[in-house]
């Protein structure tokens, strides 16, 4: 093992960078007819000091329960439409200061109802080192990525609906700094996507003490994908020992859900 | 002529006393309409840094290796700040591989030491910055360690790293 340490430290040169740029739109929220044909333009802007090399890839897009984007390898999965896009370009150099423009063709599938979800995802080399290495090779690579979200629906296909699929409160004790939160997942089961908003309703013998917001971003739910919702109590010792009721009431296009917790607080 | 100027003076007066009333009542008396577009931006810059570099020593001192871990006599220097409120960056590695692309030795063995905290796995992206870090400007100082196994092979090996930039939709 001494020979590997030996050998990683022998074509070490000084590395420094930066990069920046950007891609316009990041997000596209788009409806589109079966069978019908949609472009985009997305530009590609360099505003560093030195030319990138960018290599643009398809893939699919999911969120997490925290609302973060995951981009993964295309598949076929039907809400997933990156394999009906094609690009002008998925290879190019951009110069200091200038921007590349990218057309983006969506042919919409037939026979797809609801949502279709795609990114286009933007994989940038750094320029390289200002000083040339003793070696050959340099080892060691950093880039950049930066993905386009599309977000896509057949208009008027969709059906939306949302669950609750779990409740809880965080264990005791609560103080300042750790206040009594409230977490519900949301659960999509329509075919579309969601934007879902909620709060909290608090009650004690039946008389209102207290509404809270719950909280998770811009509350966008994919279908079957799920997400956190939390909010937190901060004026619970003043029910020490009393048993409180929870409504959680949420609110999206078309569509309600409600959940009803009690809980003690010690 | 006389009382005309008299009656005058008064007018004249309002005329040129009414810009500095205006102003002496303060922003609330006058609608001012400011429009600006403030385009997201996001701003990285990077350094490879050096055994030698007081960084580098700095958080390995923090370190304590057992044997069978190798610290990679190198380690990233990260500087980054955004306006967007919606932006979340992590830093990804991938395998290390040989100059000759024969050999590989896979991210599982391979550990991040961020900020001179305990070494963890790299096999997740390693989130940098998250939507509170708005307009903050943040340090990052990342170094690399090796769990050393009998299959891995010596070589030079390439390193490549990436910033994952992430808007939330």
């Amino acid at each position: 093992m001494r020979i590997l340490i030996f050998l990683l430290l022998l074509p070490l040169s000084a590395y420094a960078g930066m990069m920046s740029f950007s891609v316009s739109p990041s997000i596209v929220k788009f409806e589109t007819v079966q069978g019908g044909i949609k472009a985009f333009d997305l530009s590609f802007f360099n505003q560093g000091e030195n030319a990138i090399h960018v290599d643009v890839k398809l893939m699919d897009l999911r969120l997490d329960a925290k609302g973060v984007p995951i981009i993964s390898e295309l598949s076929k999965n039907k809400r997933q439409w990156a394999r009906f896009v094609s690009l002008n370009k998925t290879k190019f150099i951009v110069e200091a200061r200038k921007y590349e423009k990218i057309h983006v063709t969506l042919n919409t599938p037939r026979g797809r109802v609801g949502g279709g979800y795609f990114a286009i995802v933007f994989n940038t080399t750094a320029p390289k080192s200002s000083k040339k290495s003793k070696h050959k090779q340099n080892l060691m690579t950093i880039g950049g990525q930066l993905p386009a979200l599309f977000i896509g629906e057949v208009s008027r296909t969709g059906k939306r609906k949302a669950q609750i699929i779990k409740s809880a409160i965080n264990k005791a004790p609560y103080t300042k700094d750790k206040p009594l939160k409230m977490r519900f997942v949301l659960k999509n089961t329509g075919t579309t996507h969601v934007n879902v908003s909620g709060d909290v309703l608090l009650r004690y013998n039946n008389k209102v003490i207290g509404r809270l917001m719950l909280e998770s971003g811009s509350g966008l739910i994919l279908p079957q994908g799920e997400r956190y919702f939390v909010a937190s109590w901060d004026k619970f010792a003043k029910y020490s020992n009393k048993t409180i009721k929870a409504e959680a009431r949420f609110s999206y296009q078309g569509g309600r859900a409600n959940k009803k917790i009690t809980f003690k607080i010690p | 002529m006389n009382s005309f100027l008299v009656k005058l003076k008064p007018v004249l007066w309002l005329l040129l006393a009414l810009p500095n009333l205006v102003s002496a009542f303060g922003e609330g008396s006058v609608d001012v309409e400011v429009r600006a577009d403030i385009h997201s931006s996001m701003q990285m810059q990077w350094q490879r840094i050096e055994a030698d570099d007081f960084r580098y020593q700095d958080m390995k001192n923090r370190l304590n290796l057992d044997s069978g871990w190798v610290l990679l006599p190198y380690g990233l220097y990260a500087e980054l700040q955004t306006n967007d409120a919606r932006r979340l960056i992590s830093l990804r590695v991938n395998h290390l591989v040989s100059t000759n692309k024969r050999d590989t030795i896979g991210v599982d063995s391979i550990f991040i030491s961020h900020n001179g905290e305990k070494p963890i796995t790299a096999t997740k992206d390693l989130p940098i910055l998250s939507v509170e870090d708005r307009g903050l400007l943040k340090t990052h100082t990342f170094l690399f360690v090796i769990k050393t196994n009998p299959t891995q092979k010596p070589g030079q090996y390439l390193a490549n790293f990436n910033f994952i930039s992430n808007t939330l939709p």
